[in-house]
């Protein structure tokens, strides 16, 4: 699936749908969203009042442990620590941090820019924990901006909301009054149209 | 009568432009210096402006016709939320702000929605306080035509609409309306946008030169630049105000930014050359911008006299 490969904005209203499509790709400009998302279908229609957006959301990125942005390796039989090499230092606040809870903070250090040794008794069994420890997860912070997103696009009026959200698509329907049935159902044909071209 | 005029030229020698307008009989109303470039807004007799044209001239500056200055517009935006804010209502306070008016923007607390749409008391007298309102509204013609009015209905003020679609006549109870500006949410600076923005600038002079004609039908007893001139030269506190405008204008009166509680009795007993004291000639009321003063100047069909 190429980002935004569809990108449909519709309502009766065809001025106020334009400029609605506008503020959409503003705001995930905005939020640097525009290779996250799939595909894109957002219905409004001010006079029931109801707003529908339904999107396929692309296979992100895998999380990000500790082996793949660092080179880990237990130095010489004598010494008694684990020595991480960085190869990617995007996220070594975060890796850093975590150390410190596990390991203490007396425990770990950094010598050099690149290079972080943590001191231990069991280095063999640290370094192999080590490796498979999520140090960012792009796909939760993904969700958390497509939920800012929906927020901003949504008109600020309608503030009972309806959602589906799997790890792959979301299904949203916003209005002032109360969610109806056949909304929910039309949503959902929505939804079912969309994943119906792949 | 008084024409509002904009000087933009260089610090040097600017002084002599305020020496004439003083001589001429006009009003130095506000003086913006950026570094070595100062911006300054006057009301000049229109008998006298090719005076100052020929003194700009001499100092290389550039003289303009600024149909805002010395109005107090405010701009409201359905609320505070990031749906209406830095763009566009912000952009339309500030690019108003360019052609002299004193803008002020607010966000209403539930003006959002249709149904739920409303305005409180206190926000219509605070909106009823300047001369004029520019709603910022969005995209939807059925929502601006058959919802949004119960927001300006009750108020007295003339109100300005701004939306997306272009409507052949304004919405019910709107002064008027300008097409193109409706929810955006980047700044305001493609050709489109910016066409918009002029002609919103053009419909704002057009009324406030219409309310101008109205008021002249029954002058104000003073021009309300005169107060603002005898406060400056009576009240020395006002001078340590740090808000960039102390006093602001408006088309029949003056916001002053001191305290009421305070400044009341000081104000009333503001003593004109005429012999007259402001309390003859105007109501000094509390206003809703927080515990600042509202004059509001009588006319002369109330006093019988014009000073």
């Amino acid at each position: 699936m190429l980002p935004l490969e569809v990108f449909r904005v519709e309502s009766p209203d065809k001025t106020g749908a334009e400029a609605y499509e506008s503020v959409i790709r503003d705001v995930l400009a905005d939020l640097e969203l525009t290779t996250v998302l799939g595909r894109l279908w957002v219905h409004i229609d001010p006079t029931e009042p109801v707003f529908f957006f339904c999107t396929l959301i692309r296979t992100g990125l895998p999380p990000i442990c500790v082996k793949d942005m660092a080179d880990i390796s237990t130095g010489t039989q004598s010494a008694k620590q684990v020595e991480l090499k960085l190869t990617n230092e995007e996220h070594v606040s975060t890796l850093l941090s975590i150390l410190w809870i596990e390991y203490g903070r007396e425990n770990v250090s950094q010598p050099e820019r690149l290079v972080i040794t943590i001191d231990t008794e069991d280095k063999d069994r640290v370094a192999k924990d080590l490796a498979d420890v999520v140090i960012a997860d792009p796909r939760r912070e993904i969700e958390s901006r497509l939920a800012d997103a929906l927020l901003r696009i949504t008109p600020e009026g309608f503030r009972v909301r309806h959602h589906v959200s799997t790890g792959s698509e979301m299904l949203f329907v916003a209005s002032e009054d109360s969610i109806k049935h056949e909304w929910v159902k039309k949503a959902e044909d929505m939804m079912d149209q969309l994943k119906g071209d792949l | 009568m008084l024409e509002p005029i904009m000087y933009e030229g260089g610090v040097f020698k600017h002084n002599l432009v305020i020496e004439l307008i003083e001589d001429l009989g006009g009003y130095v109303l506000q003086t913006n210096y950026m570094q070595t470039e100062v911006m300054i807004q006057m009301l000049c007799p229109h008998e006298d402006i090719s005076m100052l044209e020929d003194m700009a001239k001499e100092l290389r500056a550039k003289i303009t016709r600024a149909p805002l200055t010395g109005t107090d517009i405010i701009v409201i935006a359905p609320t505070l939320a990031y749906h209406h804010l830095p763009h566009h209502a912000c952009d339309v306070a500030e690019y108003m702000r360019r052609f002299g008016a004193n803008t002020t923007l607010i966000g209403l607390a539930r003006g959002v929605g249709r149904r739920i749409a409303q305005i409180s008391a206190k926000e219509r007298v605070l909106v009823n306080e300047h001369d004029l309102a520019v709603f910022a509204l969005g995209n939807f013609e059925d929502c601006l035509i058959n919802k949004k009015y119960v927001l300006y209905k009750d108020l007295d003020v003339p109100c300005i609409i701004t939306g997306t679609p272009e409507l052949p006549e304004p919405p019910m109870y709107a002064k008027d309306y300008v097409g193109h500006l409706g929810r955006i949410a980047h700044r305001l600076k493609l050709e489109g946008e910016l066409d918009a923005l002029d002609r919103l600038v053009e419909t704002v002079g057009k009324t406030l030169d219409e309310q101008r004609l109205e008021i002249s039908k029954d002058p104000l007893t003073t021009q309300p630049a005169r107060i603002m001139k005898e406060i400056k030269e009576q009240i020395p506190e006002i001078n340590k105000s740090l808000s960039p405008a102390p006093i602001t204008l408006q088309l029949m009166g003056a916001r002053v930014k001191l305290s009421y509680a305070q400044y009341k009795e000081v104000l009333e007993n503001i003593t004109f050359e005429e012999g007259v004291t402001l309390r003859e000639i105007a109501k000094v009321l509390p206003s809703e911008v927080r515990d600042y003063i509202l004059i509001r100047i009588l006319p002369k069909s109330v006093t019988g006299f014009v000073i």
